[in-house]
């Protein structure tokens, strides 16, 4: 038997956020994209009213298109620069996708599912997805989502170049979201469902994210082409649902490589 | 129902199709012949591959991992396709998944008719890892963007996708070591939950110079074969490969008069929360994926006939692993423990799919080879294990697939094979 599932907390990470006091020690050696999925896990979990649960019952879902590659290519560098085996460790096993998974799951006390998931598309969609089904089916009660992307110059170029720009107009970003069910939430917004479908697409379309749109949300259509954009605008529309006196929305993301439909209810 | 496990399911997911292609053998038939034989084909990096100075020997797949198999299929599902085109890993994912299906009885045809997921594991192939592109950047040059764009499509559930011409979920799992255990339970739960009518689960990893020097800086490697479990263990080997299954509901294969091989009865995934790269000393991450495991498919009160390790040879992980099964296994009567990276290495993000498969086989045939390397076994492991000269006999059928990764994750599947 499924339960419903709400989205109880949202944080969105500021440009300019500062790692909190209690966390830097453990975060001195992190790279930022393991610093950013801490800090927006952190905060998210700390605006959440409901009661603690027990840690095996609490999980963390990562959707990143890029991952930690600026610290695959040190590591790269560092092989090339060094020679064989002389990787440092840290930069190595920060360099692995789900690193972060791992902080975050150390420093917040998580011990239930710990996954990372990665697409070119929409990969906060597929791990949110993966987190309402691990709560609806009650296999935990509260599921931390992060969507982070650091990106890396080597990206920024080839954007630039695809695209024929000067700039790159990414920055790197980072939003957590917290699921619970319903009956446990603090949150007034349900996630119903989520539907993705991917279609094949020219790759540098996955880069440079052009028409890709967010309708139903009442925020404008158009996303700035950026990979986090859609869940920075899922967000926004989220927060939008929840002031507002709707029963139920559905949000449409549409881009040259996919469609999805994110269903939201009271 | 056998083996006394249930499923919590309405909607039993059964395993219809496996296929493998890897170091330790280019198909099922070959990778099982292999472990019965206690076959180890470790060797030094291949030139294939990459050149390196290092010696720590690897176990590597064939030079050409696209089976002729994998190439008709390719042929008939994306005429054009070229092999080129595409990453290694998605060659390995790909020819395992064609064995996988051709087993399974499924057309090309079939699956387009249906909603197919694909949920697959791996570490290496989601990583940029183009040395000259890389360089010649760095260095201030404009290199051709054809390696960004090879980048950019090498997601590797995607591209299953892409080449197969179906559609439906889509997930790379990059749970590092764990990830192949972890796309299989994610395809199970896609299947009972209705996302999907046909799930093509596993992992896929190839060897990649930065992981191999990687391992080495973090002294995590054998400069011999490896010896899980063994007294004088001293790392690990790493291996590529691919294992990938066939899921369905049980309904639905026995609709299409498919014979099952067996079932996913149960998943768990559980976080250690203690240390970027070291396992919890006593294994409280995968206690914890046991329970949840053992649980969602009835709490058996059986032992499990067998119990797949991750078993990479190094000093914690044997030690942290077995220390874990000791307190779930109490029972005087103890499961078959043994590990598979003696004729496999540690494919990474493959291993959990070729491991899976591993443990349906020999649950599906009654009797198990023993952990090949491992001649006398660590005494101070908390949970007898088997070595390589102690085959045995199964006496259930059902077993257990585990797998630890970096970050401090645990998988764990249940798996039952069909009489």
């Amino acid at each position: 038997m499924s339960v419903p599932v709400a989205i109880s907390a949202i944080a969105r990470l500021p440009k300019d956020y500062e790692v909190p006091d209690e966390l830097a020690r453990d975060l001195r050696r992190a790279d930022a994209f393991i610093q950013m999925a801490v800090v927006s896990s952190f905060t998210a979990v700390s605006k959440l009213s409901s009661e603690n649960l027990p840690p095996e019952e609490v999980g963390v879902f990562i959707g990143t298109a890029f991952g930690p590659l600026e610290t695959n290519f040190e590591s790269l560098g560092s092989l090339i620069d060094d020679g064989e085996g002389q990787i440092s460790p840290t930069l190595f096993s920060h360099s692995v996708y789900n690193a972060a998974a791992g902080y975050v799951a150390r420093l917040l006390d998580i011990r239930g599912p710990a996954m990372t998931i990665t697409n070119y598309g929409w990969p906060f969609l597929i791990a949110l997805e993966e987190a309402r089904l691990a709560v609806a089916s009650r296999r935990i009660g509260r599921a931390v989502v992060v969507g982070v992307e650091t990106y890396s110059e080597l990206l920024a170029d080839a954007y630039r170049r695809f695209f024929g720009v000067k700039e790159t107009p990414w920055q790197r970003s980072a939003v957590a979201w917290v699921l619970e069910a319903a009956e446990e939430a603090s949150g007034n917004c349900r996630l119903a469902g989520i539907k993705i479908r991917e279609f094949e697409a020219d790759p540098a379309d996955l880069l440079t994210r052009r028409d890709e749109t967010l309708t139903g949300s009442g925020i404008n259509p158009e996303l700035p082409r950026q990979p986090l954009a859609y869940v920075e605008a899922l967000s926004e529309a989220v927060e939008f649902f929840a002031d507002s006196s709707k029963s139920e929305a559905a949000l449409s993301l549409k881009a040259p490589f996919g469609e999805a439909e994110i269903q939201l209810s009271r | 129902m056998g083996g006394g496990i249930d499923n919590n399911s309405n909607s039993p997911v059964v395993v219809t199709g496996m296929g493998c292609m890897a170091g330790g053998g280019i198909d099922v038939d070959s990778l099982w012949r292999n472990f019965v034989r206690a076959e180890v084909n470790c060797r030094p990096v291949p030139s294939y591959l990459f050149k390196t100075i290092l010696d720590y020997p690897v176990f590597a797949a064939p030079v050409d991992c696209f089976s002729e198999r994998a190439e008709a299929l390719a042929a008939e599902t994306r005429p054009g396709f070229k092999k080129e085109s595409v990453s290694r890993t998605i060659l390995l994912a790909f020819s395992a998944a064609a064995e996988a299906l051709q087993r399974a009885g499924l057309s090309a045809e079939y699956l387009r008719s249906v909603r197919v997921g694909i949920a697959l594991g791996t570490t290496v192939g989601c990583t940029f890892h183009n040395e000259e592109y890389y360089s010649a950047w760095r260095e201030g040059g404009e290199p051709d963007l054809a390696p960004v764009q090879f980048y950019l499509a090498g997601n590797v559930s995607s591209a299953l996708h892409r080449i197969l011409g179906t559609s439906g979920p889509s997930a790379v799992i990059t749970n590092a070591c764990a990830s192949g255990t972890d796309a299989i339970g994610v395809a199970r739960n896609w299947l009972a939950t209705g996302q999907c009518d046909i799930a093509i689960a596993g992992g896929a990893d190839e060897l990649s110079r930065v992981a191999y020097n990687g391992f080495v800086s973090l002294m995590l490697a054998d400069k011999q074969s490896c010896r899980p479990f063994s007294k004088d263990r001293q790392g690990l080997n790493l291996g590529e490969g691919a294992g990938v299954v066939v899921l369905e509901r049980q309904e639905d294969a026995e609709a299409r008069r498919c014979s099952p091989l067996g079932w996913v009865r149960g998943y768990g995934c559980a976080a250690d929360a203690w240390h970027p790269t070291a396992p919890h000393p006593e294994g409280r991450g995968l206690k914890t994926a046991l329970r949840q495991a053992l649980r969602d498919c009835g709490d058996p009160e059986e032992i499990p006939a067998l119990i797949n390790a991750h078993g990479t040879g190094t000093k914690a992980n044997d030690r942290a692993e077995t220390a874990a099964l000791a307190e779930i296994f109490v029972a005087p009567e103890k499961p078959a423990v043994v590990s598979t990276k003696g004729v496999t290495g540690h494919t990474l993000g493959a291993a959990g799919g070729i491991e899976a498969i591993f443990t349906l086989t020999a649950l599906r045939y009654g009797h198990t080879p023993g952990t090949v390397g491992c001649l006398e076994a660590d005494p101070e492991l908390p949970m007898p294990v088997l070595t390589q000269s102690e085959n045995r006999h199964l006496n259930g059928h059902w077993g257990i697939s585990q797998s630890l990764a970096f970050g401090g994750g645990n998988s764990v599947l249940v798996l039952e094979a069909a009489k």
